[in-house]
């Protein structure tokens, strides 16, 4: 190797070594952030917050059996079987008060908790095929009541006060709507 | 050329592959670090189950057990409320207190209507509002010791009757025609 290719070479070889150099320390430096990043996501750790629009709990076949979402600016939750039937639904009523729905196998709403529309809370218990059965709640005075209907919806007994009393009463009628005892 | 060139030679072309692999890397780092940043709101989060924890102790559960899903309050490992499905496919709602005993059940009876239940702090059932054999409503009272001591009852052909029991389950008094 003659004088000339060596001083030829050597500034090739030191810019050469500078570059490795510099490739090395940035090379190392990538690999530590990606240990840290995978250890980082490798441990179990709980988000203090998890926002999202929309959740969904989905089964082994994808399908949705809960969402809890918001509609029309409300919150609400619903869950539902894997056929895609209600099962419990937590919403607002058109009023903006809560509101509570179950449902039974056939998908009929047959419990409700909600307002009346006095304000008061109220829960609907009814048939199998979503007619109201039993009413407790209370009347526009705000005094309590429970309300019964047969199979045809009409009233036929029921425990509140008088009118314009707050003494207790309680009524029974026949299908047709007559009084048919009461107490006192 | 020399020996020692053509060496340097290939060094060198091997440095321009390295540093395109380098910034090939550097990218995929950085989008790494970009995905694990949450930017925005996701729209909808799908999984299999959701726990709230504090302190290391589970307090809400949304999750499929046994193929159903349930969804629920929890302290101390007790249930406080928990909605679910049912053994018939039927929604289920459960208030239990602190001791872990339901106190209050909504679900649904055999004919498929509802039925709301109010039980003792022992978790015995005291109350009971459903539609009887005939879809009319009915409700049922019992004492502490599980004795029925009032009815509200009825049917379409004998209109409604609110009947009182005594402590055995003697009827006492009756509202009925």
């Amino acid at each position: 190797m003659s004088f000339n290719h060596d001083s030829e070479m050597l500034p090739r070889l030191r810019k050469l070594e500078r570059s490795q150099n510099r490739y090395k320390a940035a090379f190392i430096v990538t690999a530590a952030i990606a240990v840290f990043l995978c250890a980082i996501g490798a441990r179990k750790h709980a988000d203090d917050t998890l926002q999202a629009k929309s959740f969904e709990i989905v089964n082994d076949d994808g399908k949705v059996l809960a969402r809890f979402s918001s509609v029309n600016g409300k919150g609400e939750f619903r869950s539902y079987r894997a056929d895609g039937n209600p099962l419990v639904s937590l919403y607002s009523s058109t009023d903006n008060s809560g509101r509570v729905e179950l449902y039974n196998a056939d998908g009929r709403s047959v419990i409700t908790l909600s307002t009346a529309t006095s304000g008061s809370g109220i829960i609907s218990v009814n048939t199998g095929s979503g007619e109201r059965s039993i009413v407790l709640g209370s009347t526009p005075s705000n005094n309590g009541g429970v309300w019964i209907y047969n199979a045809d919806g009409k009233r036929i007994a029921t425990i509140s006060t008088a009118s314009g009393t707050s003494d207790g009463l309680a009524e029974t009628y026949d299908a047709s709507g007559t009084r048919t005892g009461h107490l006192p | 050329m020399s020996d020692a060139e053509h060496i340097l030679n290939r060094l060198e072309s091997g440095r321009r592959s390295y540093r395109t692999a380098f910034l090939f890397a550097l990218a995929g780092l950085t989008t790494l670090v970009a995905a694990s940043v949450h930017w925005g709101i996701d729209n909808v989060i799908r999984t299999k189950g959701m726990n709230v924890v504090s302190d290391g102790n589970t307090l809400a559960v949304a999750a499929i057990y046994d193929h159903k899903i349930v969804f629920g309050t929890v302290k101390g490992g007790d249930n406080l409320v928990s909605a679910g499905e049912g053994p018939t496919g039927a929604g289920t709602l459960v208030l239990s207190a602190a001791a872990g005993k339901k106190v209050v059940a909504l679900g649904t009876v055999k004919n498929g209507g509802g039925s709301l239940g109010v039980n003792g702090p022992d978790g015995v059932e005291i109350a009971n509002a459903s539609p009887n054999t005939t879809n009319a409503g009915s409700l049922f009272i019992d004492n502490a010791a599980g004795t029925l001591i009032g009815e509200i009852n009825g049917d379409k052909v004998n209109g409604g009757a609110i009947v009182v029991h005594d402590a055995k389950g003697a009827e006492t008094a009756r509202v009925h025609q």
